[in-house]
């Protein structure tokens, strides 16, 4: 089972086992994490569930799609390690992934 | 001052409106004064008299000329003054801005962007509303106090109807249904099939229909303010009921909205349908109708007191903004690149057929 670890602002760090086939807004909302609010569902909408890929991991993981790329205008902060949770599905490959989470989602 | 898309036509009014009297209208917060001359044409100038900037509304019609109704300065319906009262000499060239205009499906178009780019071909047209399988029954000019967009929004949105319209034009089956949506070129379609309930009250009442039915509601969003709405429904069981929607009650529902201001939208709606019906059940069916709209207007106008009570607020998005999200995207490239169409906008049917 594939571990995905979340960092909160404060270094505050939660790592969680993850089913393959989930995606990491799913993982965060079921965990009660911070700041990860999934209001559209998981359907690249809302932007709620954006976080920032730790940079050793952004060539596994890898870019924005179209969709979510237009659906990033909406996230504050984003920078170029911006991602939305919901359009990252876990895979055995992803074990051991770091991602951060945002101040906020506002 | 909002922005707007310029360099589009935009419904003004019904045809049946505009006759040899002055009429005032305003669009895109700005006012304008139509009337037909003696030629059938329609003519559009803008509701100011160059001289004290008296709507020229308040004036009266000398042949195919306005007369301001202050000092009786008159203009051709190109707009260039022709008689100045209380001066000799050559008539000097003071001039009334003027806005192409073209009549389709019943209503008036104007053009109040550069005047050299309207193109009338680029005009709105439903081919159905022309053909003689198919009849059409004209709504009202209804007027919304809401921003255009926000209209917009709930004509981008299968999903408000299971909740706004209970009495007519949904029930409770399929709620729960996903909506799709698609760009067909410039066709912004969202639609979703709900299979095998019961029929909605309004066809329950119109319809014939022996048990359950198939329904369908395709909304297509054609440019800024034009947005029509093809639904309707057939008996349950066929495989492919898309490709069968003419074997059932279909009804385009013409949505042809006048941006007035900020705030304020005037939708001209009618309906295009396949089933022939007297004028009485085509009265009772706008009637019908007449209710489901003062339901979307009373949500809009409730929405639009908040959203002006706090501009700031932050609005949640969920699964089914996805086409209004990308109706309001389209707008904007539109806003930022005001170059006309390459075609006029049509309902992009079936990608496949």
């Amino acid at each position: 089972m594939p571990k995905i670890t979340f960092v909160e602002r404060n270094g505050t760090s939660h790592t969680l086992d993850a089913d393959a086939g989930t995606n990491l807004m799913q993982l965060a909302v079921r965990n009660g994490l911070p700041s990860i609010i999934g209001e559209c569902g998981g359907n690249c909408i809302c932007s709620t569930c954006h976080l920032y890929v730790d940079e050793t991991w952004s060539r596994t993981v890898g870019p924005a799609g179209e969709e979510e790329e237009l659906t990033l205008e909406f996230a504050e902060a984003r920078t170029g390690a911006s991602r939305l949770g919901c359009q990252i599905t876990v895979t055995d490959e992803l074990d051991g992934l770091v991602v951060h989470l945002p101040e906020s989602q506002s | 001052m909002a922005e707007y898309v310029q360099n589009t036509w935009y419904p003004l009014t019904w045809s049946r409106e505009v006759t040899g009297e002055l009429s005032r209208h305003r669009v895109l917060e700005r006012d304008v004064v139509l009337y037909r001359t003696a030629g059938g044409k329609v003519a559009a100038m803008e509701d100011m008299c160059p001289h004290r900037l008296l709507p020229l509304s308040m004036g009266r019609l000398r042949g195919d000329a306005v007369e301001c109704g202050y000092h009786g300065m008159t203009f051709e319906s190109g707009g260039r003054c022709v008689r100045v009262p209380g001066q000799s000499g050559p008539v000097p060239d003071i001039r009334v801005t003027t806005y192409p205009t073209h009549e389709n499906m019943g209503l008036v178009w104007i053009w109040m962007g550069d005047p050299e780019l309207a193109d009338t071909g680029l005009v709105f047209d439903l081919p159905e509303y022309h053909s003689d399988a198919w009849n059409v029954a004209e709504g009202d000019a209804l007027r919304i106090e809401a921003d255009y967009l926000s209209l917009a929004d709930n004509l981008c949105d299968p999903a408000h109807v299971n909740f706004v319209h209970l009495s007519t034009l949904g029930n409770e089956a399929g709620e729960d249904v996903p909506v799709s949506t698609e760009l067909r070129g410039d066709d912004l379609v969202t639609w979703r099939w709900i299979n095998d309930g019961p029929a909605i009250p309004l066809f329950a009442k119109y319809g014939n229909f022996a048990g359950n039915v198939d329904r369908w509601h395709y909304y297509h969003y054609l440019a800024p303010s034009i947005a029509v709405i093809d639904f309707g429904s057939l008996d349950t069981g066929r495989t492919n009921p898309e490709a069968h929607r003419d074997a059932g009650m279909r009804i385009f529902a013409c949505h042809f909205i006048t941006p007035v201001d900020a705030h304020t939208s005037i939708d001209h709606w009618m309906h295009v349908k396949n089933f022939p019906a007297d004028e009485a059940t085509n009265k009772a069916l706008s009637d019908e109708f007449r209710i489901a709209f003062a339901e979307d207007k009373s949500v809009l106008e409730a929405i639009q007191i908040n959203e002006l009570a706090h501009p700031d607020r932050r609005k949640a998005r969920i699964a089914i903004d996805r086409a209004p999200l990308r109706m309001r995207r389209m707008v904007q490239q539109w806003l930022d690149n005001d170059v006309p169409a390459q075609q006029a906008p049509r309902v992009v049917d079936m990608v496949n057929v």
